[in-house]
């Protein structure tokens, strides 16, 4: 029996092809989906079996992993409905890379898009015996960009016998099968020119370019009698809206797994909300062939968790000291506070980072087993001076998944560890100010202490090292004012592969303590 | 959820081990099995490259997350210096021989995974390199071991830190004549990310790139590459013969701007790249296993046989961790199509 009874549903935002190969694929799997789509699919085939609602527009989603709720509008009236998990996969947009040629009106001008649809629907773009093709100059053209302008070539140069000359920056290689590609379509004759500046003069008889062969260190001229411009991609317009209801962390170009390695491939930071294909980034044929299973095989992970989960409070939260400052809702990095007249937690998306906790002005709220009289005692009463009294004394207050999973795997012979007091937290944007100075303050307290947390963009909960990273500078302007040494307090990022530099920093440390400590007497 | 089927795993390198998780989240145990007598593979080896407190998304910190699962997870078996020595389809499944110092033994599986990763380029295979009589002209890799390490560049030859380096792009990657005709995908991204972080940690050091097309590495390619680019001088050109300099440099000659010019470096890196483990072979023999057009093993995802990681092709950390859950999907697919 399900000790949560969650929800098998997925509702599936999309577009296009991704948003119907991934309800596809649930489907095969056993997972009912709901598919809320724009009033008509650009591309792909809605599979049979699928619930679509057609022109629905996403209002606002409540919830937690297993039984989300989704209010949506269509036309005039509003609907809401019930889902386990929602996958967001929209299609990217492309945009011609019209920067060197401006956006001529000229019919010997077209986009890949366009050349793209006319050979699938026409078998050809029509009668051009010399056709050019542009990929982005700047340095920072793409493997998706990259490898649809080769397979255009390669079908333009076997199907019609069309003589091509591609202009790039490079040539983006960097997929399977790529590489062999791009020596396919040189052995057909297409010229390859590398360079990061081209002109174009249009006259009623052709095109004429003249660049910058970086390879011949010359100026060189080619004619044509049609420019194919390729295409970059950009996020779908529907992606900040649906980012800023759910709650979601984007990345700088505004797709929606945040610059955070650890969402790789297809996470968000909440739970149960996952992200396909072009809601991703630009990806490749094979980046797109790896997303789509992964899709499926967390939600069947998920799924199976939540068959055998069994809620826990994470958090306890006392009720006499809230002053419903909404902070705990605006801070969590994962949608698991959900504001009535007072906060609830969400059992199932919380992760525990804590920040919540160390962020209430008023300490309403404790993560369970991390609450301040244990957190104390755990402080002060192991002592903070190991059996080798080695001076001065370090409390290091370190993230559960850094140091403290560098401390994990250490040797025998590794001395340095040894002589700092260790205190684990579940993530560095946990550690409260007030925990800092008073091990400052306590006479059985520290010397110096090492705030250690993840590299930022590196954080299971986001923004956790920023959080500590804000709160050390905070503590170091309050020693300052106080007329403290500023220096009894640091924070170092660092990863959990990184133990010869974790014990460098704490030599390093220990060493500018006793200076310190050498020159204040 | 409980369940009496299990997963044979080759290798418990990134791939290995992401396999044996999420086969887990799953309910399905497994088997790993390492040759070697470590967790974690070429990986663990790998330095973290990130510049000034911020990730720059390599991936070697992803091992250690997942080591910490895999140890806590009760359906995974973890058998080290363990190789197999004969492997055959059955009907309903796998049946695997297991060699473990002296010892053999026999056990049957529902489905393997082969995650027995790659094997990097050795630059001593192509003799005008001099890679093995030039102290100070090392390998990637050997470069993330002395970061990781030391935190410094240094010449190998004296100690001394590497005022001026190079890195040599493309090494055994791109080169048909080798037998290598792909791009490995992790070279320009390793040597990037690295010359980044030296940079930052030692801003009056000189970089030079030798390159032929700079390949996009990661979703925030396009924010690094406009960071980066005027930190470097770029040389479009690949030089394959090196020398020793007085002092110890290491010298080439190349074409610069139209001149031909000797350089001097401290210290040269060759990015090498990656190719298939020499022994795929006696798998593919086994299993009638297919090899690609890049020499790599094409996993059948069939009959129970799957292949995932960099032991199908060159990948970076994050594709294949990407590409293994991919794979545990067919997997499963392919489990639960059967009674």
């Amino acid at each position: 029996m399900n000790a949560f009874p969650a929800e098998k549903k997925v509702a599936v935002l999309g577009n296009g092809e991704t948003a119907c190969r991934v309800s596809e694929e649930l489907l095969r799997r056993g997972f009912p989906v709901l598919l809320l789509m724009p009033p008509e699919m650009e591309t792909g085939d809605i599979p049979a079996g699928t619930e679509y609602v057609q022109g629905a527009v996403l209002v606002s989603v409540k919830g937690q992993v297993g039984d989300f709720s989704l209010l949506f509008q269509v036309a005039d009236t509003r609907e809401e409905r019930r889902a386990g998990f929602i996958v967001v996969a929209y299609e990217s947009i492309r945009e011609p890379v019209y920067d060197v040629v401006g956006e001529p009106e000229h019919d010997r001008v077209r986009t890949l898009s366009r050349v793209e649809a006319q050979l699938a629907d026409a078998g050809s773009p029509g009668e051009y015996r010399r056709v050019l093709f542009l990929d982005r100059l700047d340095g920072v053209n793409t493997v998706a960009g990259s490898e649809r302008l080769l397979n255009l070539i390669l079908e333009l140069q076997e199907g019609q016998e069309t003589a091509c000359c591609l202009f790039t920056c490079q040539v983006k290689v960097a997929s399977p099968g790529l590489e062999m590609l791009y020596g396919r379509i040189r052995d057909g004759g297409c010229f390859v020119a590398k360079t990061d500046f081209l002109s174009l003069e249009m006259s009623r008889k052709g095109i004429q370019a003249r660049f910058d062969d970086i390879v011949l260190d010359d100026v060189v001229s080619v004619s044509g009698d049609l420019l194919v411009v390729g295409e970059r991609e950009r996020p779908a317009p529907e992606l900040g809206k649906i980012a800023e209801i759910l709650g979601l962390e984007t990345d700088q170009n505004g797709y929606l797994q945040g610059d955070n390695l650890l969402r790789i491939p297809c996470l968000t930071n909440r739970r149960g909300v996952l992200v396909a294909g072009g809601s991703v980034a630009g990806l490749s044929t094979w980046e797109k062939s790896q997303n789509i299973p992964s899709v499926v095989e967390e939600v069947c992970s998920l799924s199976a968790w939540l068959d055998q989960v069994v809620p826990v409070e994470q958090i306890t939260y006392d009720r006499d000291r809230c002053a419903t400052c909404l902070t705990c809702f605006r801070v969590c990095p994962h949608g698991a506070i959900l504001f009535t007249d007072k906060p609830n937690f969400l059992h199932l998306a919380c992760q525990r980072c804590g920040i919540c906790t160390s962020l209430c002005p008023n300490e309403a709220i404790e993560l369970s087993g991390f609450e301040k009289p244990v957190f104390f005692d755990r402080l002060f009463s192991e002592g903070t001076v190991d059996e080798t009294g080695a001076l001065p004394r370090v409390t290091g207050f370190v993230c559960q998944r850094s140091a403290d999973l560098v401390r994990q795997y250490l040797d025998e012979g590794d001395q340095a560890f040894g002589h700092v007091h260790w205190i684990e937290v579940p993530c560095a944007g946990t550690i409260r100010s007030q925990y800092i100075l008073e091990t400052l303050a306590r006479r059985e307290g520290a010397d110096g202490i090492l705030v250690v947390s993840c590299h930022r963009d590196n954080c299971r909960s986001g923004d956790g090292t920023l959080r500590a990273a804000y709160m050390v500078q905070q503590v170091k302007a309050l020693l300052q004012t106080l007329e403290m040494d500023e220096g009894l307090v640091e924070h170092v990022p660092l990863a959990p592969n990184e133990k010869e530099r974790l014990k460098r920093e704490i030599k390093r440390f220990r060493g500018e303590l006793k200076s310190r400590q050498h020159a204040a007497l | 959820m409980k369940s009496n089927r299990k997963v044979l795993i080759v290798g418990a390198g990134i791939a290995g081990l992401t396999a044996a998780r999420e086969l887990g989240r799953r309910g399905i145990s497994s088997l790993v099995v390492e040759k070697g007598d470590s967790l974690g593979g070429r990986t663990a080896a790998y330095t973290c490259k990130a510049v000034n407190g911020r990730c720059q998304k390599c991936g070697a910190c992803l091992v250690q997350d997942t080591l910490r699962e895999v140890r806590e997870a009760p359906e995974i078996e973890i058998s080290l210096q363990t190789s197999p020595v004969a492997i055959q389809r059955e009907a309903g499944g796998i049946l695997a021989r297991l060699k473990k110092g002296e010892q053999e033994t026999q056990a049957r599986f529902s489905a393997l995974m082969l995650c027995h990763g790659f094997e990097p380029f050795d630059p001593g295979e192509k003799s005008s390199f001099r890679y093995r009589e030039i102290p100070n002209l090392i390998t990637g890799i050997e470069l993330e071991q002395m970061i990781r390490e030391t935190g410094n560049v240094i010449r190998p030859s004296d100690g001394r830190p590497a005022k001026d380096m190079a890195f040599v792009q493309c090494v055994g990657s791109r080169n048909p004549s080798l037998g290598r005709p792909y791009c490995s995908q992790v070279c320009c991204g390793y040597a990037l990310r690295m010359a980044r972080q030296i940079r930052a940690g030692s801003p009056s050091t000189g970089i030079t790139f030798f390159y032929m097309d700079v390949q996009t590495f990661g979703r925030d390619f396009e924010r690094m590459f406009w960071e980066f680019r005027d930190a470097v001088y770029w040389i479009r050109e690949i030089p394959g013969d090196f020398f020793t300099t007085a002092e110890d440099g290491v010298g080439v000659v190349v074409e610069d701007e139209g001149e031909i010019a000797e350089l001097t470096f401290d210290v040269m890196v060759l990015s090498v790249g990656m190719g298939h483990v020499p022994d795929q072979h006696v798998f593919a023999g086994w299993l009638d296993l297919r090899q690609g057009p890049e020499g790599f093993l094409v996993s059948p995802d069939r009959d129970g046989v799957f292949v995932a990681g960099s032991a199908s092709g060159p990948m970076s950390i994050p594709d294949t961790v990407a590409n293994t859950r991919a794979t545990v999907s067919r997997l499963m697919d392919y489990l639960e199509e059967r009674p």
